[in-house]
């Protein structure tokens, strides 16, 4: 999906270029300068699973947003998309939840808008993590929904 | 050493235990795997960890050993290592707001199931690729499979309405034959009956004709070998009963120049013809003339360019027919509305032709004199079969 190359590219501004899996969690920090205050964003980049019930408890622990991150250019990796968000949103209520198609760059800009055609769910935003399109994008709505969350 | 000491002595190695109060302050660490102490000499120790920041409200929560906080399968990069520990929260009996933090290096065990699952991925995601790529492939010959079924059919629907319409032809002539020699009331009538009937199954073979071609005319090219002279008098044949009854003479002129074996469409090339024919036929009077000659364009390698003329010596067509049909643009909606448009009903074989002409990027002309004839001419190109010899 890339969500490992998407949180480097927010927090480090780099794309690695090879494919790593994520076994399980891997955390990161950045603090994120808003305009009315700024945030301390404690990422956890938790390991794809073919459903969000094989993703341990624990990691659900603590959330306050959640970044949904499926691959555009695998119809396989929004199948599921529907009763993922659905679980999520039963796991953490009231927490906000942003949908990103990933991997804009392999698509040309027919098969883009025919892939958005096919989606169970409009994503909220499209990004790619090798550019950076709408990387900064995604991470600061994000922000901005917490805080507006807590209000 | 008993066996306790050396279980204890092996999993010391592999596991640490921090002690941290709820506000995130270092009582006590062991640091056997992270130097815990040092790297919260500046900061508390959620500074130092992020995890534990994002954590620090649920700590509260834990009650008593049996209730902890499990995180299996951490990545960590400590000491330029990448690490996969298991790590257990849990609060200190016997001591209030006290909580441990046990960590358990299981770096080796899960890198086997990293490289499995990294494996599995990087499988399924060429799997995807693969299919996806072959997508296109898939449905082309899907779609090449289906053609060749449809053009099957359509060659052999056409092919028998060609070989039942001469026999009902030869019926029918016969019947006007024996007319003229039956003098009896009674034989009259059954005569008049027989070739009633079979004039309107005549018609409706050239109804069926007409309908395959339109279908055929949709359907791919092919390219077989074939026998020029042969199909040019399979066609010719099909007149033959016109030809008598309206006195025509039709002469075939084939230049001896003109390789005879082809490679090419001879359906396609029956169709034109047929449709010149009928359109020739439509135009002359009784006792006229129709020719069709085949001249040799151009040679080279393995292509021909021939040139197929009929020519009547008819009534000539009207300008404004000839007009719609050759010089205004392609209309794609024509032939849908066959039975709205009488032009287009009327004169249904040459649009045909012209489609099917400029399917196979020829050239077909018309040069017409009225009260004098008509004359089209098609250009067209075969292959032609290696060493042939004329």
């Amino acid at each position: 999906m890339g969500k490992t190359s998407l949180i480097s590219r927010f927090v480090y501004s780099r794309f690695p270029f090879s494919y790593q899996t994520t076994l399980g969690v891997r955390i990161d920090k950045k603090v994120v300068a808003l305009d009315e205050a700024s945030l301390n964003m404690i990422i956890w980049d938790i390991g794809g699973e073919q459903t969000q019930a094989r993703v341990p408890e624990s990691y659900y622990l603590g959330s306050s947003g959640v970044i949904y991150v499926f691959d555009l250019s695998r119809p396989s990796s929004f199948f599921n998309m529907v009763d993922d968000i659905n679980f999520i949103k039963k796991k953490l209520p009231r927490t906000p939840i942003i949908t990103v198609g990933n991997k804009t760059d392999l698509l040309d800009e027919q098969t883009l808008e025919e892939v958005k055609n096919i989606l169970p769910i409009k994503a909220d935003y499209y990004t790619s993590a090798k550019t950076g399109k709408h990387v900064e994008t995604v991470f600061i709505k994000l922000a901005q929904a917490m805080i507006e969350n807590v209000r | 050493m008993s066996v306790n000491q050396l279980k204890i002595n092996y999993l010391a190695k592999k596991a640490q235990v921090v002690l941290f109060t709820s506000e995130g302050g270092l009582i006590e660490s062991c640091d056997t795997l992270i130097d815990v102490t040092k790297l919260t000499k500046q900061s508390s120790l959620f500074e130092a960890f992020p995890m534990l920041e994002s954590l620090q409200s649920n700590f509260n929560l834990l009650n008593d050993i049996d209730n902890e906080l499990y995180f299996p399968r951490v990545e960590f990069s400590y000491n330029d290592k990448e690490w996969v520990f298991d790590f257990t929260f849990y609060k200190k009996n016997d001591a209030k707001g006290v909580f441990i933090w046990l960590i358990q290096d299981l770096t080796r065990q899960y890198r086997y199931l990293f490289d499995v699952q990294q494996e599995r991925n990087e499988s399924i995601v060429k799997e995807e690729l693969r299919k996806a790529q072959s997508v296109p492939e898939i449905l082309q010959r899907d779609i090449e499979y289906l053609n060749r079924i449809l053009r099957l059919k359509l060659d052999y629907f056409t092919k028998l309405t060609y070989d039942i319409k001469n026999p009902v032809q030869d019926i029918y002539s016969t019947a006007v034959l024996l007319k003229e020699h039956i003098k009896t009331n009674e034989g009259e009538a059954y005569l008049h009956a027989l070739s009633s009937s079979v004039h309107l199954l005549n018609t409706m073979l050239d109804d069926m004709l007409e309908l395959s071609q339109l279908d055929i005319a949709k359907t791919p090219f092919e390219n077989k070998l074939f026998l020029l002279p042969e199909v040019l008098w399979a066609v010719i044949k099909t007149y033959d009963y016109t030809s008598h009854k309206q006195n025509v003479t039709v002469k075939l002129n084939v230049d001896t120049d003109v390789v005879q074996k082809l490679w090419g469409d001879a359906i396609r090339l029956s169709q034109i013809m047929y449709n010149l024919l009928h359109n020739a036929f439509k135009n002359v009077s009784k006792g006229g003339r129709i020719l069709v000659n085949v001249h040799l364009i151009e040679k080279k390698d393995n292509e021909v360019l021939l040139k197929f003329v009929v020519k009547d010596n008819g009534k000539g067509m009207s300008n404004e027919v000839l007009q719609k049909l050759f010089h205004e643009k392609e209309q794609p909606n024509a032939l849908a509305k066959l039975n709205e448009i009488p032009f287009y009903k009327n004169n249904m074989g040459l649009i045909i032709t012209r489609q099917l002409v400029n399917l196979q990027k020829g050239t077909i002309e018309v040069d017409n004199v009225n009260g004098k004839g008509t004359q089209f001419s098609v250009v067209l190109s075969f292959n032609v079969e290696k060493n042939l010899k004329k």
